[in-house]
């Protein structure tokens, strides 16, 4: 076990680096960012000078050595939008998306397992039908469309909920639905298709057989075995909004968190703070992968962690 | 007992070709699938969403009732015909332009099918062959393939997508490269998972043994077991992208004015979004619908397709049928 996580934090590390040459390969050769970053009307001279404050007249290759160099001991360079640590901002904004990530995929994963399962347990019913088309439906609505309904509907014609920002419960409660709602309909098909698959087993009967009730033995037995590939679902969902649905839903709803700072970023063309939220975002990545994994062999002790 | 004398073999062949080749089969076959197609309201219903989409992305011009772009700022934020000041010179209403929604929501359909189609392409073939190379070689080359398809996986690949396209000029040739590459990998894995499991199947190996070149073998013999799976995947992902597309247009990093797309359209409609609902509404409607129509096709063809898919539903119609 010990020697598996060593191993996946090893592999992880090959991801940051990955992360960090494909960003600076981007942000350097396919971009200009002098171009990007300065006004059109900037003299050559300005240009200039400017490209050697940020050390970029020096070569590509002495550049990637000295970024990395840096990047290794936490120094990201001052945002060049707000003239201050880039770190430091990130730490500001990441505990607000954190807020909003993991309560809605808590929610998504709370209201997909008893979906999929009263789905499973008559595979082919009415109810069974409504719930897949329910499911193909809220995966199949754009998350930024679905934010601005429920702003119209919910904050500008009920007045029930405040239109943006954050806050408290009521300035959750509608950017959280609208980024668990895709992920509910994914999850709950995959729990609908493994539990089928489960309650077929000879274990299930056997269970029935000596006694117990229903409830237990799909609650309970079939569940655990059935929530594998729902585990391995959530974990990608997590990844997926932490790593992209985030910024979405964040700017529809003006929430200000890491999502909407990118945002920011991209606007102002900041790639030195846009830089390292890749980065802190890859390194939160890599860590939800390791503990997916972990929690693979604490729920099934049959798979062989190598 | 003798064998079989040249001429029975070349009969037999010939008695194959013809079985096989028979038009009525096939004709019988397209119309069971499409009775089993009508009686599958959801399939159907994705069925005709596709080829309405399809339908309209090439005919647009002739569609499309006015110029997408053409403005009238006397016409301003006129709203559908239903509405109080509406009227049927523009069906679904006007922008804060003068231009009318409805034409631009067809021509919108456009930039989705290429944009998807595009992408699924690309990616599908590159991965594909990755997927099947990796398989069938095994050894190192596998192991590097299998370990680039593990480290993007891993990726924070939306967040990367927005980092490219903010520096490269955001256009759909940039948006289809980008996606193309961040989509790969899924083929890969599923053609590789395909490979590793008809390898050592008795056939493979016989094509082997008789003497087939590798490229033969995995083109001929291994590719077919693909065409389900890679199939339903393939119009999966094509959801995937226009949803993708559409989130990037949106967010001001895909499609650029004065082209049309759905996702720049509820974005550019944003602002007016408490005068004129229609403006966010309908090309928002039309993207869910797209989507959800693709996925219902993808869901009906998987059980079609798939010969386990139908036994599964088969066995648990029987189960429920003796717990009951």
């Amino acid at each position: 076990m010990g020697r598996f996580v060593v191993r996946r934090i090893a592999r992880g590390l090959i991801v940051i680096f990955g992360v960090t040459v494909v960003v600076f390969v981007v942000t350097r050769l396919i971009g200009d960012p002098v171009k990007v970053m300065l006004p059109l009307e900037a003299t050559p001279g300005e240009r200039a000078a400017f490209a050697h404050r940020l050390g970029l007249d020096r070569p590509i290759l002495v550049q990637f050595v000295d970024y990395v160099g840096q990047v290794a001991r936490g120094n990201f360079g001052n945002s060049l939008w707000q003239n201050r640590p880039a770190l430091q901002i990130i730490w500001e904004r990441l505990p607000l998306t954190l807020e909003l990530v993991f309560s809605a995929m808590a929610l998504a994963v709370l209201v997909a397992i008893p979906f999929g399962m009263i789905a499973a347990l008559r595979p082919g019913s009415v109810l069974d039908r409504v719930m897949i088309t329910l499911s193909l439906i809220g995966l199949s609505i754009p998350q930024f469309w679905l934010g601005l309904l429920l702003i119209v509907v919910f904050a500008v014609r009920l007045k029930v909920l405040p239109v943006a920002g954050s806050g408290g419960l009521s300035h959750l409660l509608l950017p959280m639905v609208t980024l668990a709602l895709p992920a509910i309909g994914r999850i709950s098909m995959v729990v609908r298709s493994s539990m089928i698959d489960e309650l077929n087993q000879q274990y299930v009967q056997t269970a029935r057989a000596k006694g117990l009730p229903r409830a237990r033995v799909v609650g309970v037995h079939a569940l655990r075995n059935a929530s594998v590939p729902a585990l391995t679902l959530s974990g990608w969902e997590l990844i997926r909004a932490l790593a992209g649905y985030a910024v979405i839903v964040e700017v529809v709803f003006s929430w200000p968190g890491l999502g909407s700072l990118a945002e920011d970023a991209i606007q102002r063309q900041d790639l030195i703070l846009l830089q390292a939220i890749v980065f802190v975002v890859a390194i939160m990545v890599v860590l939800i992968n390791v503990l997916i994994d972990v929690a693979y062999k604490l729920i099934d002790p049959r798979i062989q962690l190598t | 007992m003798s064998l079989p004398s040249p001429h029975e073999v070349e009969e037999a062949q010939r008695e194959e070709v013809l079985t096989s080749g028979r038009p009525y089969e096939v004709l019988r076959a397209l119309r069971g699938s499409l009775r089993e197609l009508v009686r599958d309201k959801a399939g159907l219903f994705g069925v005709l969403v596709v080829l309405a989409l399809v339908f309209v992305a090439i005919f647009a011009p002739w569609l499309a009732p006015h110029d997408p772009s053409r403005q009238s700022l006397s016409d301003r934020l006129v709203p559908p015909f239903w509405e109080s000041g509406g009227s049927f010179t523009h069906v679904l209403g006007t922008d804060n332009l003068g231009r009318d929604v409805l034409s631009r929501i067809i021509y919108g359909a456009r930039v989705s099918l290429l944009v998807g189609l595009s992408v699924v392409l690309l990616a599908g073939v590159v991965g594909t062959t990755l997927g099947l190379i990796s398989g069938y070689r095994g050894g190192r080359v596998d192991a590097w393939i299998m370990g680039a398809v593990d480290t993007q996986v891993a990726f924070p690949g939306l967040l990367l997508a927005l980092v490219i396209l903010s520096v490269v000029s955001p256009s759909a040739t940039s948006i289809i490269i980008v996606l193309a590459l961040n989509g790969w990998m899924v083929y890969a894995r599923m053609a590789r998972g395909v490979v590793l499991s008809v390898k050592e199947m008795p056939y493979v190996e016989a094509a082997e043994i008789v003497g087939c070149r590798p490229r033969r073998v995995v083109a001929r013999h291994i590719l077919p077991n693909l065409a389900s799976p890679l199939l339903t995947l393939a119009i999966l992902e094509f959801a995937r992208i226009v949803l993708a597309e559409a989130a990037l247009s949106f967010l001001g990093l895909g499609i650029q004015p004065p082209q049309v797309s759905w996702g720049l359209m509820v974005a550019e409609g944003r602002a007016y979004i408490f005068r004129a609902w229609w403006l966010v509404t309908f090309p928002g409607a039309a993207i869910a619908i797209t989507v959800l129509g693709i996925n219902l096709l993808a869901s009906w063809l998987r059980v079609a397709a798939d010969p386990q898919e139908r036994e599964k539903r088969f066995a648990a119609t029987a189960r429920t049928g003796s717990v009951a």
